[in-house]
């Protein structure tokens, strides 16, 4: 039996596909913390988990668009709670005293303790933000990046001449995607690409499974995290699409009330929370309208589900396009799709059995990679290869 | 850093101030309805007003090339700058850093 911690952001996208993983070692009969912020966490994965907490202060949203919502991405979270967590992860180790560190890719702080401490420690990729280097054509802002984790490195104390990129150990990089996505360019070969992670997530009693018409066809509208104008702008041109699409289509529509217009399709279910793989898992759904988050865009995926992709931020166009070179799916531009041309975005993947066929397909390959079962043999792999290196 | 809000509806002459040419690439790289070109100001930025992603940037920049020739090499423009660089990086800003002579108005 060995001691897994596992290090990651208070962001429901990123705990989620870890749950998988961390049940998956449990059940094999390994000791499993978490660390993080508990008042996130616990709501999360509920009182059987073991959460060891590192303390709670609001990060900025995670918003905007482009290169503001890079800068407020790495400025505004990654570093700060870097800081934040710094002292009181160090305590976590040294009372879990884990044998191997999982450590989100936007928790650098976890990589730099276990350098410290002289751990292992893997890393875990939700997303492709930070997998293939998609920003290289922008090397100053690849640098920019590099020199804020040099920063951590140093205030951490560590000898700059170890410093290694926290974000990418040198033993494992778990990501939760596949070649079917990421297409036949090579990765380094401690990258393991085991599929997109599948987790049960709370029960959502109060959805309302009897309003889902069967005989008009589902479409799942869900955004992510939007707020504000341009999350009302949106969803005012989707449900206008979506009424363009006919009384034959109804569709589901996760989001604040707030950002949807008054008047909605007829028959559209708008929740706050969607049960989503519950919906895709019972064969509800015929497509899905996303942000394009590798998360979504997975679970649709492994339910052979075709996509429609209009992505806003951060890794998302890359996903989006990733989405669109394999057949599965579409992409429209978030900020100016017309109603009209959204519709039409719609219709292609409803109407057609080309991206359907697709998205069984691609569904097939990243179930190929093994997901949390895959995942858990390399973390397995990495503890039984360590020579018990603790810290005092 | 604040950057002031371009306000297409009032700017003076616009269509005329970047060649047309380019508003007509701006649109395709941006998958944008034909109204969308009246944003297209030397003013405005190509993130924060124009709110073009990385993947619509590399786009353009193809077009920029096939349209105008190995000289009009956007991706290399944007190598060259850092983030704010990147952030404040303009239509006008690109069209004399890439098109020089062709500018229009």
């Amino acid at each position: 039996m060995s001691r897994f911690l596992l290090v990651v952001p208070p962001l429901t996208g990123h705990v989620y596909p870890a749950v998988g993983i961390a049940r998956e070692l449990t059940a094999r009969g390994h000791e499993v913390a978490w660390t993080g912020s508990e008042a996130v966490l616990r709501p999360l994965l509920g009182p059987g988990e073991q959460v060891l907490g590192t303390g709670s202060r609001l990060f900025r949203a995670q918003g905007g668009h482009g290169l503001a919502a890079l800068r407020s991405l790495w400025e505004g979270f990654i570093v700060p709670y870097a800081r934040f967590t710094a002292k009181p992860l160090d305590a976590v180790v040294r009372a879990f005293r884990p044998d191997v560190l999982l450590v989100d890719q936007h928790t650098p702080a976890g990589a730099l303790v276990a350098h410290r401490h002289g751990l292992r420690w893997a890393s875990l990729a939700p997303g492709a933000m930070e997998l293939g280097r998609p920003l290289r054509a922008l090397p100053q802002v690849e640098a920019w990046m590099r020199e804020l984790l040099g920063d951590l490195w140093q205030r951490a104390g560590l000898p700059p001449e170890e410093f290694t990129d926290p974000r990418f150990s040198p033993d494992l990089v778990l990501a939760l995607t596949g070649p079917a996505l990421t297409g036949p360019a090579p990765f380094p070969e401690q990258y393991a690409l085991v599929g997109p992670v599948l987790s049960e997530r709370p029960a959502d009693p109060g959805f309302p499974w009897e309003r889902l018409d069967p005989g008009r066809r589902t479409v799942l509208v869900t955004m992510g995290t939007l707020a504000g104008d341009i999350g009302a702008d949106f969803h005012a041109r989707a449900a206008r699409a979506l009424e363009l699409c006919g009384p034959g289509v109804q569709a589901v529509v996760t989001a604040p009330r707030e950002l949807l217009p008054a008047a909605l399709p007829t028959g559209t279910v708008a929740v706050d929370r969607a049960p989503v793989v519950e919906l895709m898992a019972r064969g509800q759904l015929d497509a899905v309208l996303c942000h394009g988050g590798m998360n979504t865009v997975g679970e649709a995926l492994m339910h052979g589900i075709p996509l429609v992709a209009a992505p806003i931020r951060h890794d998302q166009p890359f996903v989006a396009a990733q989405l669109v070179a394999s057949g599965a799916g579409v992409r429209v531009p978030f900020p100016r799709v017309a109603p009209a041309a959204l519709a039409a975005a719609l219709g292609t993947v409803l109407d057609g059995t080309a991206h359907r066929e697709a998205a069984v397909r691609v569904g097939a390959a990243l179930r190929a990679g093994g997901g949390a079962g895959r995942a858990a043999d390399h973390l397995e792999a990495l503890a039984a290869s360590i020579g018990r290196t603790r810290s005092s | 850093m604040e950057h002031p809000r371009p306000s297409p509806a009032q700017a003076p002459g616009r269509g005329a101030e970047v060649h047309p040419d380019l508003v007509s690439l701006l649109v395709a790289a941006a998958e944008a309805p034909p109204e969308w070109a009246a944003l297209v100001t030397p003013q405005a930025r190509l993130d924060g007003d124009l709110m073009l992603d990385e993947c619509e940037l590399a786009t353009l920049a193809v077009l920029l090339r096939e349209r105008f020739g190995a000289g009009a090499d956007l991706a290399a423009l944007r190598a060259g700058l850092d983030l704010a660089g990147l952030e404040s990086l303009t239509v006008g800003a690109l069209e004399r850093a890439l098109l020089p002579g062709r500018v229009s108005g």
